[in-house]
């Protein structure tokens, strides 16, 4: 057991800077974002990374190919505790049920574990060649990922369940699927989600209510509206100044105050802590789901490409592992673990830009929140000891 | 295989994390502009600022209307729930029990009454429901006893409650926090006494506005509420209403003194909801507040127009606003507009002119309103100010009238319309209406424009009919505004002296001829008559006797036209433009407006035939419709030779004061003058006179002040007029001037219908007029010791 002492020399740098690098923005901007406020949280948000920091030892100490043989009680578990939601969970603002009270203002928020999990047993189901190559093969992984994805769904918190979706057409990718399949399966996907609009149950009202906002979005409208007025057309403008007025009512005002802020910044934006917008308290949960709002503010156009180009670089870290392991089980977790944070930064992105409609997720080891910092650094954790133990491939036979 | 899939899923990333930073090129570089606009506007706030209106004043400067600072008592509701004691008991009552106690009920919470609230088991709290009404519940409770409890309340919350035997008295803190909750409602108790004592209100009277307040709160709630559909979660829903509607104001009380201000901002933390505005209200000096009341007339909120105007010019200001290449006449009209929208623009609580010089000044005596614009960002906690411009006070207006002498012919007006001048054949008293006019003819100053009866300021709020009910035109100012409902007055009688100067002025008449009086005359089908017969008369007789028939041969001889062109230049003719349309004030640029009204029908262009000539000639149709203050100005022109149009207005400030109008030499000699004054001296001297009892009526009669007024008779030379309307009974009048010498009064009285001769019903007004005090003060100085 010798060879599982964890040893400083044999963290994998090039997934660990990136990381470190987006929490330490993350600590920036919580503080940014919190300091005046009755609670400062920046001080919460370092004890949670220490907690994942320790975490991410026991899980590399324990190992992978360990956690592969916990993968199914863990993901069995996991799936108990989201049945049990109902009962145990502490009411949220929305009529919600997605946070356990832990006890002196902590809560834990199962369904960020719960794509950890699934994220395992997926891995551990693909890891065979060619367990997906025959349109019945995909139904194990569907069920598997559709159990779980109806149960968050239910909370409701249907941001947390669109990140399995990339989820799963990665790995399943990634498994050897064929493309053609591969193909259907993404197209199959992008045809539905739109539709589920349609159907009645499906989305709560204030989801509907946010896709509204989301199909005539307040800032397209603005550029609309303005370029009214420069043809003088001041009673079209009007109208749509109207309405305008009145998605603002609504949760159209989020999105919009997001991409102010953003757009604000210009090139270089305020400074920390400097922001309008950050200091006016229009953006909402700006310290959580739309901290890049106002990293997009007071950091301007440098920070936002900074942001980006770290998210890239740790995607190219964790994707990199996953080429050149040959250990199946250590790549499909890397991939795993790449489409999680990836899925869930281009859709928190997206959000926060105007470009997607509004759902509650969190930016991936930026926003505040103790579940999902330390369910990410659980990942980035096995994605390192993936890196440690691998066997590097010279040639694919 | 597997390996090139993993480069797939790189690349798909890569290119949506590209997409997403091409998002950001274009909101951070290309849009920039406009969204830092948009995050600089959203923080703005803008306040107008409201000015003091221009006073007006008389010629001494004494304030016929002038504007007082007023302060509002207004109460915020929300701020009271959540900053004070028994607010914040208020709405934890609320929360915990789902109905409103009165504020009488929670003020002065006593401590058994605390000790209630600490008798809350945990558990009771954990089981309000939903959890959002636990919640603030749990806010207030912390509020109220202090961090310390209600971190350890929420740490109870956060554990199993169930479990918790545990009262809020239990909780670490209690002590401390109920000590403090006493000590605090005590202070705020102590402030709020303070308050309705320096306020001048009842504490009752405070506590009751204070119910109206939130009852007032609740029903808008609850009829938002009723309107849509029935929201999911009816508790956060209410709660989100409360949070907008809580913040509207209350006036509890007006007119706090301003110690009441200094108390609120002082001890405002004692005060939590409460707050003192500043507003300006029009005030009409007790002492003569009733003088000249239609004359001076009154403001009143702006009409519905006012407001679509405001409202229109506003929505294209913005439209203007919103353009990024504004050509120049954009560019002019968006600048016009903003002046337009920030300064002039009325606030729906301003108060505007609405009749009167109150009217006819709206642009001088507004001032213009301040702004200032302020982003909500802190600078040491103060919200930074942008922009400003401080409001700018109206200016005053200076009246040439003597607010004494106003209220001097006013008085007598209303003395009269009660009847105390005359008796019918019944002995009730007859109610006549009429007009005083009063001018100095050496400048042309009007110094009383007086119309009985005149009404009170209260009158004027009634509803029209309901006045109406009371005198006919009751708001007709009768010295300026000849009426439009026909029987407007003729001058009558009183037109001769003028006559017979167009006649001397044309050498078709001497002062020595003399013209048969034999009764009556026809012409051509018409029998005029006179009311006696006068035998050979001379012009100087003729005057003083006012006999008609000497009148219609002079018109004979020198033809309606060259009467006309007399009247004319007498200023009978044409509107006399007080205000509108004066030349004087339209020189200087000072803005008017209608509201003064000087109603005339302009006369007739000749020619005349005979019969008309000679109607003229006595001062009746065409001649027609001249209002009182036309005849006094006419009389004074012929006292002192020079006709001075009349004005009104003394000074405007910041335009310095006012010339006297344009004089218009009457092109005739001082000999015809001479005849014509002798002749009016001799209506009251001679003792067929048609005046000669005024030396009668003022034989032995004291001023007010106790001054002998006998020799006051001997200075007024004046003429009589009775002129016939159709179907109704005769006006009456008297117009003249004093001193004989050099006069420095021109009055004129009309008395509307009375059917007696102006000698009989206007000379004894005259008289009684003159014993007024101001009068003495004008005329008899060198007569007093």
């Amino acid at each position: 057991m010798s060879r599982r002492r964890f040893r400083m020399a044999e963290l994998h740098w090039p997934v660990l800077l990136p990381g470190l690098c987006l929490l330490a923005v993350g600590v920036a901007f919580v503080w940014s974002t919190t300091h005046d406020a009755a609670t400062p949280l920046w001080g919460r948000q370092m004890a949670f990374i220490l907690a994942g920091a320790l975490a991410g030892v026991v899980v590399m100490a324990v190992g992978v190919q360990q956690l592969a043989h916990m993968a199914w009680p863990l993901y069995l578990g996991m799936i108990v505790l989201l049945l049990a939601m109902p009962w145990v969970a502490d009411g949220g603002e929305f009529g919600t049920d997605r946070w356990i009270s832990l006890g002196f203002g902590f809560k834990l928020q199962p369904s960020e574990f719960m794509k950890l999990a699934l994220m395992l047993v997926l891995a551990r189901h693909l890891q065979h060649r060619g367990v997906t190559n025959t349109w019945r093969s995909y139904f194990g992984p569907f069920l598997l990922t559709a159990l779980p994805w109806f149960l968050v769904m239910r909370q409701p918190d249907l941001g947390s369940s669109l990140v399995l979706l990339p989820l799963f057409v990665a790995m399943v990718t990634v498994s050897g699927a064929r493309g053609r399949h591969v193909l259907l399966l993404a197209t199959s996907v992008a045809v539905l989600l739109p539709a589920a609009y349609f159907v009645p149950g499906v989305l709560r009202d204030y989801q509907r209510d946010r896709l509204d906002a989301f199909l005539r979005p307040i800032p397209t409208l603005m550029v609309e509206a303005r370029e009214l007025r420069q043809q003088r057309n001041h009673e079209a403008a009007q109208q749509i100044e109207q309405d305008i007025t009145r998605l603002k009512r609504g949760t159209g005002r989020q999105q919009f105050y997001s991409v102010v802020a953003i757009g604000s910044g210009g090139l270089m934006g305020s400074g920390l802590g400097q922001g309008i917008q950050n200091q006016g308290n229009r953006v909402p949960v700006r310290h959580a789901d739309f901290i890049f709002a106002i990293i997009g503010e007071e950091w301007g156009l440098m920070g936002t490409t900074a942001v980006v180009a770290l998210y890239a670089w740790l995607l190219a870290s964790i994707l990199g592992v996953a080429h050149s392991t040959r250990e199946p089980f250590g790549r499909m977790v890397c991939v795993g673990v790449a489409a999680l944070i990836g899925g869930q930064a281009l859709m928190n992105l997206g959000i926060a830009t105007g470009m997607l409609p509004v759902t509650g997720l969190p930016l991936p080891l930026v926003s505040y929140g103790g579940s999902s910092v330390v369910a990410t650094m659980l990942g980035l954790a096995c994605v390192m000891d993936v890196a440690r133990t691998r066997v590097t491939v010279f040639f694919e036979s | 295989m597997r390996r090139r899939r993993v480069t797939v899923v790189f690349v798909a990333f890569t290119a949506a994390l590209m997409v997403l930073e091409l998002r950001m090129i274009q909101l951070q570089v290309t849009q920039s502009d406009v969204w830092a606009r948009e995050s600089q506007r959203s923080t703005m706030r803008f306040e107008s600022l409201s000015f003091e209106r221009g006073w007006i004043l008389d010629r001494h400067g004494e304030p016929l209307a002038r504007t007082e600072q007023v302060r509002d008592l207004l109460f915020r509701f929300r701020d009271w729930r959540r900053e004070s004691v028994s607010g914040q008991v208020h709405a934890l009552l609320w929360l915990l029990e789902g109905e409103r106690r009165s504020v009488r009920d929670v003020h002065l919470y006593t401590p058994e009454e605390l000790d209630q609230l600490g008798g809350l088991r945990v558990a009771d709290i954990a089981s309000v429901r939903p959890s959002q009404r636990r919640r603030d519940a749990q806010t207030y409770l912390g509020w109220l006893f202090g961090s310390e409890l209600g971190q350890a309340l929420a740490l109870e919350l956060a554990g199993d409650p169930a479990a918790s035997s545990l009262r809020v008295s239990d909780l670490p803190g209690w002590p401390a926090g109920r000590v403090d909750v006493e000590r605090r409602a005590d202070v705020e108790h102590l402030a709020l006494l303070d308050l309705a004592r320096v306020g001048g209100v009842s504490m009752g009277a405070l506590l009751e506005g204070m119910d109206d307040a939130v009852r007032h709160a609740d029903e808008r709630v609850a009829r938002f509420l009723a309107r849509g559909e029935p929201p999911k979660d009816l508790f956060k829903r209410t709660r989100d209403l409360h949070a907008e509607f809580d913040n509207d104001m209350a006036v509890l009380a007006e007119g706090v003194p301003y110690d009441g201000e200094i108390l609120v901002a002082v001890r405002g933390d004692q005060l939590p909801g409460f707050s003192v505005r500043r507003d300006q209200r029009r005030v009409y000096p007790e002492r003569v507040a009733d003088v000249a009341a239609t004359l001076i007339g009154r403001t009143g909120d702006p009409n519905p127009a006012d407001i679509d105007q405001m409202l229109t010019d506003r929505v294209r200001l913005a439209d203007l606003a919103a353009l990024e290449d504004l050509t120049a006449e954009e560019l002019d009209e968006y600048e016009q507009l903003r002046i337009r929208v920030r300064e002039i623009d009325y606030a729906h609580t301003d108060e505007r002119g609405r009749t009167g010089i109150e009217l006819a000044f709206e642009d001088i005596l507004r001032g213009k309103r301040g702004w200032v614009a302020s982003t909500q960002l802190l600078e040491q906690g103060v919200p930074q100010q942008v922009e400003s411009m401080p409001p700018q006070r109206g200016l005053n207006v200076t009246l040439t009238l003597d607010a004494e002498m106003q209220a001097a012919c006013e008085d007598l007006l209303n003395r009269i319309y009660r009847g105390e001048f005359s008796r019918n054949e019944a002995g009730q008293p007859e109610h006549w209406t009429g007009a005083i006019a009063i001018v100095d003819p050496r400048r042309g100053h009007v110094l009383a424009l007086a119309s009985g009866p005149n009404p009170t300021r209260r009158d004027m709020m009634l509803n029209y009919n309901e006045l109406k009910g009371l005198v006919d035109q009751p708001l007709r100012n009768r010295a300026l505004d000849a009426g439009s409902t026909g029987n407007q007055p003729p001058p009558g009688s009183t037109f001769k002296p003028i006559a017979a100067l167009a006649a001397l002025a044309s050498g078709l008449i001497e002062p020595s001829d003399r013209l048969l009086c034999d009764g009556k005359i026809s012409v051509g089908t018409q029998r005029l008559g006179c009311l006696g017969r006068h035998g050979e008369i001379s012009l100087h007789d003729a005057i003083t006797r006012s006999c008609n028939l000497y009148f219609y041969r002079l018109a004979d001889r020198v033809g309606g036209d060259v009467l006309r062109a007399q009247a004319e230049r007498f200023g009978l003719a044409q509107p006399q433009r007080l205000i509108h349309g004066n030349e004087v004030l339209a020189e200087r640029g000072i803005p008017t407006g209608p509201g003064v009204r000087d109603v005339f029908k302009r006369m007739a262009e000749g020619p005349f035939e005979r019969s008309e000539a000679m109607r003229i000639a006595i001062g009746q149709a065409p001649l027609d419709d001249v209002t009182p203050l036309q005849v006094a100005v006419a009389f004074g022109a012929i006292g002192t030779g020079v006709l001075y149009p009349p004005t009104l207005v003394a000074a405007v400030e910041g335009y310095g004061p006012m010339p006297p109008r344009q004089a218009q030499p009457l092109g005739i000699s001082e000999a015809d003058l001479d005849v014509v004054r002798n002749a009016l001296a001799a209506v009251v001297d001679s003792p067929r006179g048609t005046a000669h009892r005024l030396h009668a009526l003022m034989r032995g009669v004291n001023s007010t002040r106790g001054l002998p007024m006998a020799n006051l008779a001997s200075l007024v030379a004046g003429k009589t007029g009775t002129p016939e309307v159709d179907n109704m009974p005769d006006h009456s009048w008297f117009a003249g001037y004093l001193p004989r010498e050099k006069p420095r009064l021109a009055f004129s009285i009309l008395l509307e219908h009375t059917g007696e001769h102006g000698g009989d019903a206007c000379v004894p007004v005259l008289a009684e007029l003159l014993r007024y005090d101001v009068f003495a003060d004008w005329l008899v100085l060198e007569d007093r010791p």
